[in-house]
């Protein structure tokens, strides 16, 4: 056989890997994309529900002002953040710390037992639930595409690709604060 | 119910007071049918040995030129007895059941038996969990409510063509448990057992499923055992929360079921378990009719469908 048709079957086969291994980390980085839709979709309706928890949580939660302040605040500057690729790390932080916010705020209804048994605030808190389920989720989904980029812009040869295409490793989307994170000890809710 | 094994123990030593309360009473009407019922079936299998021994016998004397029709002869007339002898058991069976069926109910509060009944072809069409079938021979079809949540659960056969034909081809013997979930949802997902793909259902994958993608989850060992679609990926993981999937994975064993496949849609959950067995059998001729074994083994059956729900935690809002 002609060695130029060798060389050209050769070249044709090493420019179908290269294309596949383009293509896949294109769809690697647009899962990505899709993921991180899903947490704006998700977080979105977090940012909806606090200005409901937090009107009725003004009347009665007197002593927790410094924490009412902390959440709206915190809501404000989530949404004026834009979700994209570049800014995950601080979006992310943001969030932890909302959300972390808001389970503080959520415990304290525990302390106002007028508050506890207003339907509202128990529609609001069953909605609060459900809503950090999705998030929850969303979070999973993000972290699971964020891991396969991941692995894509650090193994051979997608690596080549990412690098001149600019994609980079992207952060996972865990828990921020270390509270959370830490062992809880039951002592500390039974005997209050 | 049965959190504890204690728990389950006292439950059966409950069940067991009730059986000698409310149940024996009214199975020793029955003693003397089935006495009947036993002798007729005696009499068909008898009566069945003897002409196929006597069809052998005379082909093996008076050979035909077309030795192949008359076996199959022979295998249409012990069909025929078959279905005979099955039908005398069955009717039996039957009557047994919807005599004590209610009061056995009652036990586990408000539930309903319908035994002609099963799941909709529409309702299995649906959850995408079978392939192509055009038939369904229904068992027992239950439906109730436990612990606030709906419950409806079926022991069916599901088939292709016509069963005194020769194309007749069983795609399913087992469980259908449809269960509503405290969560709300409407995309739908599925979980096929790996090993069970192309084998009974005729999948092949993925052009089954051209709306759904391929779910990833976090748990290699899951991942392994399942082939998870979904319709939107973070609906998929809302419903397989961590706590969900670790408790899904023994569910196989717990049933001893060949394969199982479950199919999320509309706030419900669709379990599907081959088993190759009958569920919920009672009324069997050849036992006496207050053999407490056999109520033992409905009980323990009904029992654990029930314990799904525990099992599963699917009275909880957030699944863990």
């Amino acid at each position: 056989m002609n060695p130029n048709i060798i060389l050209l079957i050769v070249l044709g086969i090493i420019a179908v890997i290269l294309y596949s291994v383009y293509v896949q980390l294109i769809q690697k980085k647009n899962k990505v994309g899709e993921s991180l839709a899903s947490i704006d979709v998700q977080l979105k309706k977090r940012h909806d529900l606090i200005p409901n928890i937090l009107t009725i949580a003004n009347k009665f939660m007197e002593h927790e002002r410094s924490l009412i302040e902390d959440v709206t605040r915190l809501r404000t500057e989530a949404l004026s953040m834009q979700t994209n690729f570049f800014n995950m790390e601080d979006k992310i932080k943001l969030e932890g710390e909302l959300q972390s916010k808001l389970g503080q705020l959520m415990v304290s209804v525990e302390n106002y037992p007028q508050l506890k048994s207003n339907e509202t605030m128990v529609q609001a808190m069953q909605t609060y639930t459900e809503v950090e389920e999705h998030i929850a989720a969303a979070r999973r989904f993000y972290n699971s595409a964020v891991l396969e980029l991941n692995n894509a812009v650090e193994i051979f040869p997608s690596s080549l690709f990412a690098s001149s295409m600019g994609i980079n490793k992207l952060p996972f989307f865990e828990l921020t604060d270390e509270k959370e994170k830490a062992p809880i000890d039951a002592k500390d809710y039974l005997y209050k | 119910m049965l959190a504890t094994t204690q728990e389950a123990n006292e439950y059966r030593q409950k069940f067991h007071a009730y059986y000698s309360e409310k149940i024996v009473n009214d199975l020793a009407s029955f003693e003397n049918l089935r006495k009947t019922e036993l002798k007729k079936w005696v009499g068909v299998i008898i009566f069945a040995a003897f002409t196929i021994a006597l069809l052998i016998w005379l082909i093996a004397y008076f050979p035909s030129q077309n030795g192949n029709s008359s076996g199959k002869i022979i295998g249409a007339i012990a069909v025929g007895f078959w279905f005979w002898a099955h039908n005398i058991s069955k009717s039996f069976e039957n009557k047994v059941k919807k005599s004590i069926m209610h009061s056995f109910l009652s036990f586990f509060g408000d539930f309903s038996w319908h035994p002609s009944m099963s799941i909709s072809k529409n309702e299995i069409d649906k959850s995408k969990l079978i392939g192509n079938f055009n038939s369904i021979e229904p068992d027992d079809y239950f439906q109730g409510t436990y612990k606030g949540l709906k419950i409806y659960f079926s022991d069916c056969v599901l088939s292709n063509g016509s069963k005194y034909s020769n194309n007749y081809k069983r795609i399913f013997d087992g469980l259908f448990i449809q269960l509503e979930m405290n969560k709300s949802f409407k995309a739908h997902t599925i979980l096929l057992e790996n090993s069970h793909i192309n084998l009974l259902t005729n999948f092949s994958l993925p052009h089954n499923f051209p709306d759904m993608e391929k779910v990833s989850l976090e748990d290699p060992e899951f991942n392994k055992m399942f082939h998870i679609f979904a319709q939107d990926q973070v609906e998929a993981r809302y419903v397989l929360t961590t706590a969900f999937i670790e408790r899904f994975k023994h569910l196989k064993d717990t049933f001893k079921a060949n394969h199982i496949r479950a199919s999320f849609l509309d706030n419900s959950v669709l379990i599907v378990m081959d088993s190759n067995r009958e569920w919920f059998k009672l009324g069997d001729l050849r036992k006496p009719v207050d053999d407490a074994g056999e109520f033992q083994e409905f009980f323990e059956e009904f029992v654990a469908v029930l314990s799904l729900i525990e099992l599963l935690n699917l009275t909880s809002k957030t699944g863990m």
